[in-house]
């Protein structure tokens, strides 16, 4: 097994383009070093993107905050451009333990596509893009649609997430996210919910709505989003009330049932809470 | 009794404090060497089936393996076990759960062990795996062992029973009757450092050094002995500090000692080999699960008159601690033992079956069987207090053991063993200030106070009761004490020293406690059942009190004083009520030294020889009780079912406290350890497959998950132990459950009698309630 450290993106690029499939990008390595010693992922070559200071960059840049792919959870927490999402800012305080902050990443969430990655879900909510890059060109995706399946994504094998882009907030978007998990800290998230609302007095004008650990892969609640879009509200918190999202796709487990019966009151929250606890009850 | 002690009572640094604080404390593992092999096991497959074949030839071809060792290539006795000799070292005809090995490893390195294991190939035919003991014990299930060497009948190991009055006639004649199942989960001890072994064969004697984290170093070489053909006297069993046991390393120590031994012995060399995480999961011991049918008989104004209890004990594949027929009963017999509480209740009937199944083999945990009868019968008081209107607390107090009353199994309690029950249950409810109502607020999150109340009997009856060690008077005055118990951080080597040093009348620093190590010291018993402090305890001072009369008798002699007028104090000797008459014990010893007095002493103690009955489970067992009361404040969410332990207030009458801040660490370990089985912690078993063998899943308290936990000590002391002490290591956890169990069922008006009480149980409860149209 061949263990680069690539100091450019150009270096990094070139050893991608070269071992394609063979390789794992190792970044936090908080998800795949264990796969490896365990035996469960045996690649040919690692590619170690930390050392790369161009990917270390977070900047505010054309109406979007644009967090480069090797910056750690650690790091957004201290950022002063990640503290305007209050979703994110939710998701990063809930998120793994000190130890695991310290080196994972948003990125490698991304790449390994964890179904209950916190962030995955936060990121949906807040419109995240997705810049990938390979030796051959530049492309940007959404993030919901990155995800193509359990632990699948559609980067090619020479690519590299370069960055991710969130918009800048709108003034009057509030966005929140919550983690219902079987312990208080450390623990993998049974429902995740992230919500971004862009208000217009009392009105709905945008909704997204993002949901983890109840399918596949982290999802974009669609349906659940027409429902408060235009209404007030109230009025679209009663509707949304007990829907169960249609594009969940629950396994089967000894979580299925509870699962069921948790989100609609997980989505109600998150909604509640990125409103203001005003609506609450 | 002596008042106004110099160390004893004072909250004095851990010996270990520093060390392991710098983290330069070492443990087995650190203690790797270049010219070792590493052992690993191939472990089952399916954890119930036929082995038709095990070929290891290609395994054995592989560069580097030194050894492949199947059933058939043993020294000696193919079984080992602290009770019964029932658990294979290597599995030959069947695989009885997923921790039987079928064959062993040692190569140069672990990779090589790693590939020589997925070079062994093994035949199965898979048989039907058991997870519930109540099929297993049905008359047509399938017999997990074909002949095991004292079950009673079929997969039924044993069946204990209890009877005392008239339990028939207490229940036609009661007023009230609550009846109810109760569940606890299987669980792991979740110690965190693993097991491991170093096994090297002695050229000299033929004999074996075993170094493992264990419990119990004199237990391990007379069971493991006859595995390896080679005499007790032969074998050598050590560890340095152990990383946590709760019960589980009396026997996992066994299982790693056992292979590592066997592939030493063959290979000729050193043999490293240590469980992984998921291993230790997989193979070692657990707590046993229980199903509880509970019945209690009381008057219309709350006495209890009868209990009638049927405890079913999920024994996994072997016998372990889980009892056998008389007189070992072990857990199996605690079950029944406490099945009353802490009550004085008339009649009784209890019957404990413990059964197998193709579960990790049940073993001794903190608690020993305690937790799972105390959480039936601390549900069923609370049942109990519901359906007569009464407040929870004064239910209690009319129904507990005082001075003079029988217990179910047929002890009398008495005031000068220590009896502090109700002034751990006044203390503790002041400072909940239990008659004030919780503000419920208007939204989905409820709250409940609950209560739960518990004894636990200090050491181990029935099997080997009593201590000895070394006690050694150095020429400068220092002193060596050598005891063969475990330090596995609860303290015991800094509660010895201060006990010895108080006996002694040395400084504190002047006692050196060396520990676990049966080439050193004597047997003083496994570090098990709450015992170490007072029964190690015990025969420390006893060794201490032979050398302080020696050395008064010597110094009597310098002073021309009668030894009673003299005494030793901080290292230094005088006459009493003249303090500046003093002379260092140091010149003492070396006065002794020249006029052939002994320096050495071997300490001992036994407890009053215990008595029980077969037939009826009568008799007094244990010499003191440990008593207390845990208390608790909870917040449930009744829209996710989410749980939490808002509040925990513990108080316990451990008989004296040597060293209050050991004391407050047990009880704060234990509160959080029971707080996790209460509401997290459970082994996800699939037709004997763990789903969950990894802290990824098996989740365990975080701080987060923990209130602030506050402990009140009470002191009642026990004449019997050392200054009055009483067993503290298991109890704290005892009445966690229960009482975190009553203040759900306090917040929801809504009684759920399995733990641990996860947010799909609790909401899964809270979604009944509203679909029968109930609840509040």
């Amino acid at each position: 097994m061949q263990f680069f450290t690539p100091h450019t993106l150009t270096n990094a690029l070139d050893l991608l383009d070269q071992h394609r499939e063979k390789t794992v990008i190792i970044n936090g390595g908080t998800d795949i070093v264990e796969q490896i010693s365990k035996g469960t992922v045996s690649p040919e070559a690692i590619i170690y993107i930390q050392d790369m200071a161009e990917l270390k960059e977070m900047r505010q840049e054309d109406g979007y905050t644009v967090i480069g792919s090797a910056v750690t959870y650690k790091e957004m927490e201290q950022s002063a451009l990640c503290r305007k999402y209050s979703a994110l800012m939710d998701c990063l305080s809930s998120l793994g333990s000190p130890a695991i902050k310290n080196v994972g990443t948003p990125a490698g969430n991304i790449g390994t596509a964890a179904a209950a990655g916190d962030c995955n879900v936060a990121l949906i909510a807040l419109g995240a893009q997705v810049v990938l890059e390979s030796k051959h060109g530049k492309r940007t995706i959404a993030i919901e649609d990155i995800f193509s399946g359990k632990g699948k994504t559609k980067i090619n094998p020479d690519e590299l997430i370069r960055e991710i882009k969130l918009p800048l907030a709108h003034a009057n978007t509030r966005s929140s996210f919550i983690k219902l998990a079987r312990r208080k800290a450390q623990d993998i998230g049974k429902v995740l919910v992230a919500v971004s609302l862009t208000l217009e007095g009392d009105i709905c004008r945008e909704a997204r709505i993002a949901a983890g650990a109840i399918g596949p892969a982290p999802l974009r609640l669609s349906s659940l989003e027409q429902l408060m879009v235009g209404n007030d509200i109230v009025a679209g918190l009663a509707k949304i009330k007990d829907v169960f999202p249609q594009e969940a796709k629950l396994r089967d487990s000894r979580f299925r049932v509870y699962k069921e019966q948790v989100v609609s009151v997980i989505v109600r929250r998150a909604l509640e809470k990125a409103v203001g606890g005003e609506y609450y009850g | 009794m002596k008042s106004g002690y110099q160390i004893v009572g004072k909250r004095v640094n851990r010996v270990d404090a520093l060390a392991k604080a710098l983290g330069k404390a070492k443990f087995t593992s650190d203690f790797k060497r270049q010219d070792m092999l590493i052992g690993k096991a191939l472990f089952a497959k399916f954890p119930h089936a036929i082995i038709k074949g095990v070929d290891t030839a290609k395994a054995e071809q592989l560069e580097g393996v030194q050894a492949v060792l199947t059933a058939k290539d043993l020294p000696g006795r193919n079984g080992y076990g602290i009770l019964v000799p029932d658990k294979p070292v290597i599995a030959e005809k069947k695989t009885k759960y997923e921790g039987d090995a079928v064959a062993l490893v040692a190569a140069v390195s672990e990779e090589i062990a790693k590939k020589a294991l997925g070079l062994i190939e093994v035949e199965y035919e898979v048989l039907p795996a058991y997870d519930d003991p109540r099929q297993a014990m049905k008359d047509d299930a399938i017999h997990i062992h074909e002949a095991h060497p004292a079950a009673d009948k079929g997969n039924i190991l044993t069946t204990v029973a209890l009877d005392s009055g008239d339990v028939e006639k207490a229940f036609r004649e009661a007023d009230i009757i609550i009846e109810n199942s109760y569940e606890t989960p299987m669980v792991d001890h979740a110690y965190m450092e693993t097991d491991v072994c170093m096994a090297e064969p002695d050229p000299l004697t033929g004999g074996l050094t075993l170094c493992s984290p264990q419990q119990a170093v004199y237990a391990t070489k007379r069971c493991l002995a006859p595995v390896f053909g080679i005499p007790q006297n032969k074998i050598r069993t050590f560890c340095p500090i152990v990383g946590g046991g709760f019960g589980g390393k009396e026997d996992s120590v066994l299982d790693v000692s056992a292979m590592a031994g066997v592939l030493a012995l063959k290979t000729k060399r050193p043999v490293y080999f240590e469980l992984d995480r998921e291993e230790v999961f997989r193979t070692t011991g657990k707590r046993h699960a229980t199903y509880i049918k509970h019945r209690m008989a009381a008057t219309k104004d709350g006495k209890i008159t009868a209990v009638d209890v049927e405890t079913i004990l999920d024994k996994g594949a072997y016998t372990s601690m889980g009892g056998l027929n008389n007189p070992l009963m072990a857990v199996t017999q605690r079950t029944a033992m406490y099945a009353g509480g802490t009550y004085f209740i008339p009649n009784a009937r209890a019957r404990s079956h413990s059964v197998f199944t193709n579960h990790p083999y049940s073993c001794a945990f903190r608690g020993f069987g305690a937790p799972q009868a105390m959480f039936a019968v601390e549900c069923q008081i609370d049942e109990l207090a519901k359906a007569l209107n009464m407040d929870p607390i004064e239910l209690r107090l009319k129904n507990i053991l005082r001075h003079g009353d029988r217990t179910i199994f047929g002890q009398v309690m008495k005031e000068n063993r220590g009896l502090g029950l109700e002034e751990c249950i006044t203390k503790v409810k002041g400072r909940m200030d239990w008659d004030k109502s919780l503000d419920q607020g208007n939204g989905p999150v409820k709250k409940g106070k609950g209560i739960a109340v518990f004894m636990y009997g200090t050491g181990i009856p029935l099997l080997f009761e009593g201590a000895s060690c070394y006690v050694n008077l150095e020429l400068d005055g220092s002193v060596s004490v050598a005891v063969a118990a475990t330090e596995m951080g609860q303290g015991i080597v800094t509660a010895l020293t201060q006990t010895a040093a108080e006996a002694l009348g040395v400084r504190y620093e002047d006692v050196n406690v060396t520990y676990s190590d049966t080439a050193t010291a004597p047997d003083c018993g496994p570090t098990v059942g709450s015992r170490a402090a007072v029964v190690v305890g015990n025969a420390v001072l006893d060794g201490c009190n032979k050398l302080r009369e020696r050395m008064l008798s010597v110094a009597s002699k310098e002073f021309k004083k009668d030894p009673r007028d003299m005494d030793i104090k901080q290292g230094e000797v005088f006459i009493v009520g003249k303090p500046e008459t003093t002379m260092p014990l140091a010149a003492i010893v070396s006065k002794a030294f020249i006029t052939q007095v002994p320096l050495a002493a071997v300490g001992t103690w036994y407890p009053p020889q215990p008595s029980f009955r077969a037939e009826d489970g009568q008799g007094e067992p244990m010499h003191a009780y440990t008593f207390g009361v845990q208390a608790v404040e909870v917040e449930v969410d009744t829209e996710t079912g989410e749980l939490s332990v808002t509040r925990s207030v513990l108080a316990c009458d451990v008989g004296k406290a040597i060293n209050p801040s050991l004391v407050e660490g047990q009880m704060e370990g234990g509160a959080a350890m029971g707080i996790g089985w209460a509401i997290l912690e459970e082994g996800f078993m699939n037709k004997g497959v763990m789903e969950n063998a990894s802290f990824h899943n098996f989740l365990i308290p975080t701080i987060k998950d923990l209130p602030e936990l506050e402990s009140i000590i009470v002191e009642h002391p026990n004449d019997l132990g050392p200054y009055g002490a009483k067993g503290i290591g298991e109890p704290p956890l005892i009445a966690t459950a229960p009482a975190i169990r009553n203040a759900v069922c306090n917040a929801l008006g809504i009684s759920i009698n399995t733990i641990p009480l996860t947010a799909v149980r609790i909401l899964a409860a809270v979604k009944n309630q509203q679909a029968v149209g109930g609840g509040n």
